[in-house]
Parts: C-alpha cells; sequence; structure tokens
C-alpha cells in the first residue's frame, strides 16, 4: 500500500517533470491585478518536436481571431532545440476607460507542417489595481 | 567526485526518510500548470483523384496528418476552415470547395468531424490524444499542373 503510493507519488513527478519539457505553452490562463495601467505575465514556451523549430508568438483577441493593439510579446520569435523550453513575457495595455482587459497569446511554427498549421493560444486577463468592481 | 556526491545524497536520504517515519508522515507537493502541447507527427499531403476533380490527402497517394495533443487542465481544441494557401497561375479557383474532416485516434476515440465539411468545429482536448486531420480541394473542372497547399488551423486554447 505503501509502496503503492510512493510509485504514485513518483509517476506523477515523472509526468511533471515531461510536461515541463514537452509544453507549447504554459499556464493556458491567467489573471492578476496591476498598480499601473500595463500589465505583464510571464509564460513558458516549449518544443514538443524533435527537430529544432522557430515558434512565432502573436497577441490576438481573446477569441483567437484578430491580432490586438497595446500589446507586445518579448521575445516575439523564438527558436528551441527538441524538448525545450523558454520564458517569453506578455504585455499589454489596459485602456483608461476599463477596469480590465484580457488578450491571447498564441504560439505557432513560423511555416504550416503540410496541411496543418497547429496553434497553441492562453489567455491572459490584467485587472487594474483600485477600479473597484 | 560523483560518487561521493550519491553517497553523500543517499546517506540524506536515509536520514530524512528516519525523520519522517519516526513522525509518521510524509508530505510530497507539486503544482501542475494548465497547458497544452500541439505537436505535427505527420505532416499531410495531397493527392489528385483517378478522376481529376479532387485533390485530397485522403486520395491514393495522398497523407493525411497526424497530430498528437497534449493537455493538462481544461482546453477545447478547436478545426478551422482550411484555405488554399498557394496554387499554380493556370488554376481557376471559381467553383471549388475546400474542406477538412478529422478523426481521433487514441484517447479521442469516437471524435469526428462526420465526414468533410468547412465549418469549424470544436470538441474537448483529453490529457494525451491524436488527432488524424484531412483536407482537400473539390474542382470539377480539375487541377492546372503545380503547386497546391491548404492550410487547416488547429487551435487548442
Amino acid at each position: 500500500m505503501r509502496l503503492t503510493g510512493v510509485m504514485l507519488v513518483l509517476a506523477a513527478a515523472l509526468l511533471m517533470t515531461a510536461s515541463g519539457r514537452a509544453q507549447s505553452l504554459s499556464p493556458m490562463h491567467n489573471k492578476g491585478m496591476t498598480p499601473s495601467d500595463v500589465k505583464g505575465f510571464s509564460l513558458l514556451v516549449g518544443n514538443p518536436y524533435k527537430q529544432r523549430m522557430t515558434f512565432v508568438l502573436v497577441a490576438m483577441d481573446p477569441g483567437f481571431s484578430a491580432p490586438v493593439e497595446g500589446a507586445e510579446i518579448a521575445p516575439s520569435e523564438v527558436t528551441l532545440a527538441p524538448g525545450y523550453s523558454r520564458r517569453v513575457i506578455a504585455a499589454f495595455k489596459i485602456f483608461p476607460d476599463a477596469k480590465e482587459r484580457t488578450i491571447a497569446v498564441c504560439v505557432m511554427p513560423k511555416k504550416p507542417l503540410g496541411t496543418v498549421m497547429p496553434r497553441v493560444c492562453g489567455t491572459y486577463t490584467g485587472l487594474l489595481a483600485g477600479a473597484g468592481g | 567526485m560523483v560518487r561521493k556526491a550519491c553517497v553523500l545524497g543517499l546517506g540524506l536520504a536515509f536520514a530524512s526518510a528516519g525523520s519522517a517515519l519516526a513522525d509518521g508522515i510524509i508530505t510530497f507537493e507539486g503544482t501542475l500548470n494548465s497547458s497544452c502541447a500541439l505537436s505535427v507527427s505527420t505532416a499531410g499531403t495531397l493527392a489528385l483523384s483517378a478522376d481529376g476533380t479532387i485533390l485530397g490527402s485522403e486520395q491514393t497517394g495522398g497523407t493525411s496528418a497526424v497530430l498528437t495533443i497534449v493537455a493538462v487542465g481544461s482546453n477545447q481544441i478547436t478545426v478551422g476552415t482550411p484555405t488554399l494557401t498557394d496554387s499554380p497561375a493556370g488554376y481557376t479557383s471559381s467553383g471549388q470547395r475546400i474542406e477538412y474532416s478529422y478523426a481521433g485516434l487514441n484517447g479521442l476515440s469516437g471524435v469526428t468531424s462526420g465526414g468533410f465539411t468547412s465549418t469549424s468545429k470544436q470538441f474537448n482536448a483529453t490529457i494525451l490524444s491524436t488527432l488524424k486531420v484531412d483536407n482537400h480541394i473539390v474542382n470539377t473542372t480539375g487541377f492546372a499542373t503545380g503547386h497546391y497547399a491548404t492550410t487547416t488551423v488547429v487551435t487548442c486554447g
């Protein structure tokens, strides 16, 4: 019973390690307050492929349909070795007439792969401190 | 040097386990963030049908695209309407129909687009799954010689 529990914990630890080296985007959703009018999030972008790949990152509307203004991702293009990941920063302005703003960040290969363009998109919300509501 | 470090590590592990056993409580903690990885394991290719009116990955000589999905948390997969992204100058696109189909494999059995369609569709991602995607162009006036490309955007979000 005790051994089974330990094995389960080890399996969970292995799963966490594996997902840490093979994820495309994490976290997929986040929300946080900012004392200024700009909110930033640190995101982890990973390369799940077996070869070196270049990915582009685009700030989009929450429906993933069009790029948005007043948002930047640095770097906006990353080249990663197989199985490796790195952090990027997504920062966006919260407009004066709003208490909050949600944007999406989409990660995709620089070129389509055959007939498919795989894309991973997360959504991130910034809240203005002291704006009430 | 490495062996010494290992021995020291094991010693610490036993000491720590002994202490924990004396207390009777061992706690392991970890935090999993929501994440999604989409990777194309097989890139799709198009081939012409015997009657020359369909250029598709489901045709003999074509290849279906295969995607691997690894998702933690609540994520949805959206398969978008395909677009023609390259065609030769002599090709007449009026009257063409561009469609896709998908079928879930491991971890997504039963998930299907229900045949070829041009309408965007969604389904819930599972922790580890495989998806097969086909694209085709139907054009009763046929195809000029040259390079063609269709792209279907598959989004995990």
